[in-house]
């Protein structure tokens, strides 16, 4: 069987610039694997090429066995890929609810006359979706804040509120750029169940980018190190601490020559 | 049924619409008759200009260029086609008016058809470009249709278009506006539709949460440019019967563009609102003589003043879109 996910020496570059160099990576279903590097070292880059943003100059990404790396974004996400932002982008002057609401888009049903008559059919199937938004937000903890425009909520509702989004598009794959950013202990160790919530109840398949190294080690199996745009070293949490490659890329004790 | 009585709203005003047609025929004084059909003119083009500016953030300047469309096809349609072949046809006059009505409604809508293929040919290619450029690019769109009309002789070019069929009522304005309303109000407010206002908010999250951006961008711009059309072939039908290329000009975009930003961006009945008052102050300002455009601009500027983010800000004036009862 191939693997979920597949990135086959991607290459992506801003004019001169060589943000990601020849990655490969290789996700099963329902691993949670970690994603991480120092500042500027290309995390999000990758993320934003998966999901179609910047095209890749050599390379590919498969996607449960596909190509995807010539889609748009919209289609990455039908296929079964969600993501957060590093800054969260919530569509800031909609409710909490509406936000999650805008990722139903996939799941409800194209019937232009029953939308301007009402039919009665068209107003179960909004109820329906209505109820199963509902359920969403009630899993996440925020459904005392589903009528609260969603600019309006503290940070850390925020972040999760941007994974009740993307949950709602019912995704395979789900990529998180730097979730516990910005949070507090106690936010952290909230967020440390959801993820577990994520891959035991729903079964997702997880790529978490996390300078948070306490929180990487603890909950992801397998990390994934990225500098200056290359991949520098695999493996398990204990592996990757001894490792002497990322320790310097961390440190930075030498510049790094190429 | 249940459908019939989620529409009972809609047709209850368009028989109200008829109900008050029949008594401000006879006794409403001529000035006043005109002031309400150019209000429910006014509530069309505004509302359906808050699709594309106001509720998918599609910044557009060439409203009134569709309207022009539609109101060019709409009156070529009446004058050179449907009234002269039936004067040939010979109907009988018991039933001219009838047939003569329901043609010339067909002639608005197709006016709103060739508006929307404008908007269809328009938007495709300029709806990839992001705010003052969406607002050039549609703003020499509108200059473009203008400067067409003013040189096409067969519509009369700079001289304009008189003679047209004096049509349209207080009703069909009315009923037009009532379906521009429920139409935007019923498609942004469906699960689907709330992808207008994700992509007025951020695009690129909405389409990383699996929305065909392009898609609903166009659509907007489609169905906005179909009820500009019709306001334009309503227009063309009013009272004095004439229409010339400089009541389509860029003055007349910014004017929708000022009521969709007075009413509130995305407020569909704070747009509605502003229509109404921004069309009625002008004539209530009478009293002030050559002073009145002033006035009128320092109202204006009052009232972004005071209310920023115009009347309704992103509100509505009743709040529908809630978790209905399960
Ligand atoms: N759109 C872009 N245009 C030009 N350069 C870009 C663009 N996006 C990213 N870069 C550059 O690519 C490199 C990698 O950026 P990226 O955002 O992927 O880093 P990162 O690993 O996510 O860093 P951080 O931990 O700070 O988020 C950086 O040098 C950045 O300046
Ligand atoms: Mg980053």
């Amino acid at each position: 069987m191939s693997p979920l996910l597949e990135i086959e020496s991607a290459t992506v570059e801003f004019g001169g610039l060589r943000a990601v160099d020849a990655l490969d990576l290789r996700l099963e279903e329902g691993e949670v694997v970690a994603l991480i590097g120092p500042n500027g070292a290309g995390k999000t880059t990758v993320f934003n090429a998966i999901t179609g943003v910047y095209p890749l100059s050599r390379g590919a990404i498969r996607f449960a066995g596909k190509p995807i790396h010539n889609l748009p974004t919209w289609r990455t996400n039908r296929l079964g890929i969600a993501r957060t932002f590093q800054n969260i982008r919530l569509f800031r002057n909609l409710t909490a609810f509406d936000n999650v609401i805008v990722a139903f888009n996939r799941r409800a049903r194209r019937d232009v006359g029953g939308t301007l008559f009402r039919t009665a059919a068209a107003e179960a199937r909004r109820r329906e979706i209505f109820k199963q938004a509902g359920e969403l937000l009630d899993w996440l903890g925020l459904a005392d804040a589903a009528e609260t425009c969603s600019a309006d909520l503290p940070y850390g509702k925020q972040r999760r509120l941007e994974i009740a989004r993307a949950l709602a598009t019912k995704p395979r794959l789900l990529l998180l750029d730097e979730p516990a950013a910005g949070m507090n202990a106690a936010e952290k160790a909230d967020l440390a169940i959801l993820l577990d919530r994520l891959r035991g109840e729903l079964g997702l398949t997880l790529l978490i980018i996390e300078h948070d190294m306490k929180m990487v080690m603890a909950n992801c199996p397998r990390i994934v190190v990225l500098d200056h745009g290359q991949k520098i070293a695999e493996g398990a949490p204990v592996e990757i601490q001894r490792n002497s490659d990322v320790i310097e890329a961390y440190l930075g004790e030498k510049p790094k020559e190429n | 049924m249940r459908t019939l009585r989620n529409n009972l709203g809609l047709l209850a005003f368009i028989g109200l619409a008829g109900l008050l047609e029949l008594v401000f025929r006879h006794e409403l004084d001529p000035y006043y008759y005109k002031i309400l059909v150019d209000v429910g003119i006014a509530v069309t083009l505004a509302v359906s200009l808050n699709l594309i500016n106001g509720i998918t953030g599609q910044f557009s300047l060439g409203h009134a260029g569709f309207m022009g469309i539609g109101a060019y096809v709409a009156a070529s349609l009446s004058t050179l086609g449907i009234v002269p072949a039936l004067a040939r046809a010979g109907c009988p006059p018991a039933l001219e008016g009838l047939v003569l009505a329901l043609s010339v409604g067909v002639a608005v809508v197709v006016g709103g058809v060739c508006a929307a293929l404008a908007g269809l040919a328009v938007g495709v290619p300029t709806l990839r470009l992001k705010g003052d450029y969406l607002a050039i690019a549609t703003l020499g769109f509108g200059e473009i249709i203008r400067t067409i009309i003013l040189n096409t002789e067969a519509v009369g070019g700079p001289r304009g278009m008189s003679g047209i069929q004096p049509l349209s009522s207080f009703f069909w304005v009315w009923a037009w506006a009532g379906i521009c309303v429920v139409v935007i109000w019923r498609l942004a407010h469906s699960v689907k539709g709330r992808a207008f206002y994700a992509i007025r908010e951020d695009e690129f999250a909405a389409a990383a949460t699996g929305v065909d951006t392009t898609r609903y961008k166009v659509i907007a711009f489609v169905l906005g440019s179909f009820f500009a059309g019709v306001a334009g072939g309503l227009l063309a039908h009013s009272a004095t019967g004439y229409i010339n290329p400089s009541q389509f000009d860029t003055l007349k975009s910014i004017e929708i563009v000022v009521m969709v930003v007075l009413g509130g961006l995305g407020s569909i009945s704070g747009t509605v609102i502003a229509a109404v008052v921004l069309t009625v102050l002008p004539e209530a300002l009478r009293g002030f003589a050559d002073y009145r455009m002033v006035a009128y601009s320092l109202l204006l500027i009052l009232i972004m003043l005071t209310r920023p983010r115009g009347l309704m800000g992103a509100r509505e004036a009743f709040h529908v879109w809630k978790r209905l009862p399960q």
